[in-house]
């Protein structure tokens, strides 16, 4: 029963309390580049979710081979395997949706979300505690763009996953769908996630320390160790 | 050498082969459906660019063509359509232009890119109906300078690879 509330626990951490793009601001250039409609955010956001299991399962599986001096590499390799693998898939069987995501499809590769979870979690749990944490962290990734792409392409194309609506086509705000209205939704978002997380008692954001960290859960406070280590040193 | 500095070399090695396999593995099957996909997207840019072009046959690539073209279609009615691959902001941007008999763009469209401003979109309705003397007044897009650029050399490659085919009759 405790392990069952812990696994529910780490699949939904990423969504609200630890969203990789609202709480711990990763992923941001694939979240303003592909939030102009709703179908290309889907895409995107679906896409990285099974890099980001895939990897997390492969990763977490490879931890005790890995050594530490190669880990990253490592990492990036196997990441970038698997969007290869989804690059060919997709222009085989999905070309349309491939089109769409074009260069950005490539850029999953670098994405922070997908190695920030492979040092911060995969390397240091379980197969299944680091598939959830992958599949929770895409979910929360996923829910993230569509949030951000249905604000931007109803109010700013008139239209939902490319359906036109007929009231709003007639008030759209077009520079939505741009470049700043992508900042300027980002900005709402975060403001409106920090308001509903605040009433949670959510995160502390004033401290710099381990306790401000949204990720303090899932980090053994290693990141700390290391600072007073360097701080050590350089004295 | 110590084994705690073969390990690593060992493992990234070892990990990069299987990668290797697995990509190969899939390449495998989905390398002909990818190539079945882009021919007949050449297939749909061609009617698509020369609409009453009725059928078209592949050319042979004659010495002295521009290097960026990379096929070259003769249709029924005496028009040729050019595929060329030119550089924009980034590489291998493929453009197909059609060009019928009198010299007249026909017209154009980007079948593959990875530009990110969209702007090789607009610009193919912006050469429609220009000849050789007019197609160099197609403006450049505010912020795409360098797509804009690359789309104009492939015209200027399809207009040159034209005269050559053609005899220097446009």
């Amino acid at each position: 029963m405790m392990s069952e509330k812990k696994k529910l626990s780490i699949l939904l951490k990423g969504i609200i309390k630890e969203n990789p793009v609202l709480i711990l601001v990763l992923g941001t250039c694939p979240t303003l580049a592909t939030t102009s409609s709703v179908i290309s955010a889907f895409s995107m956001g679906l896409v990285a979710t099974l890099v980001l299991v895939c990897s997390n399962i492969v990763i977490s599986a490879l931890r005790k081979i890995i050594p530490d001096t190669v880990r990253i590499p490592c990492y990036i390799v196997i990441i970038a395997s698997f969007v290869t693998i989804m690059q060919m898939l997709l222009e085989a069987y999905l070309p349309s949706i491939y089109d769409m995501l074009g260069v950005y499809l490539a850029l999953i590769v670098v994405n922070c979300i997908i190695l920030g979870r492979a040092e911060m979690y995969a390397r240091k749990n379980t197969v299944v505690d680091s598939a959830l944490d992958g599949l929770g962290m895409g979910i929360g990734f996923l829910l993230a763009l569509l949030v951000m792409a249905t604000i931007r392409e109803v109010f700013g194309a008139g239209s939902f996953a490319g359906f036109t609506i007929p009231y709003l086509e007639s008030f759209k705000i077009p520079i939505l769908t741009q470049a700043p209205g992508g900042y300027l939704v980002f900005g709402l978002v975060i403001a409106g996630m920090n308001v509903l997380t605040a009433k949670r008692g959510g995160v502390k954001r004033k401290s710099f320390a381990c306790d401000g960290c949204a990720m303090k859960e899932s980090c053994s406070g290693e990141c700390s160790e290391n600072k007073e280590k360097e701080d050590k040193a350089d004295v | 050498m110590s084994k705690s500095k073969l390990m690593p070399t060992v493992v990234l090695s070892a990990i990069c082969i299987c990668v290797v396999a697995l990509l190969a593995a899939i390449n495998l099957f989905t390398a002909p459906v990818i190539k079945e996909n882009q021919e007949k997207k050449v297939q749909e840019a061609l009617l698509e660019v020369m609409p009453n072009g009725g059928t078209f046959e592949a050319v042979d690539i004659v010495a002295g063509l521009p290097e960026t073209i990379t096929d070259v279609f003769v249709s029924s009615n005496g028009g040729y359509v050019f595929q060329t691959k030119v550089k924009g902001f980034k590489s291998g941007m493929i453009i197909v232009c059609g060009i019928d008999k009198d010299g007249y763009i026909t017209g154009t469209k980007c079948i593959k890119s990875q530009e990110t401003n969209g702007a090789e979109n607009i610009l193919p309705e912006k050469y429609v109906g220009k000849t050789l003397a007019d197609y160099e007044s197609v403006e450049i897009i505010a912020n795409s300078t360098k797509t804009s650029d690359g789309y104009k050399s492939a015209i200027t490659d399809a207009f040159a690879a034209f005269s050559i085919l053609t005899g220097g009759n446009e």
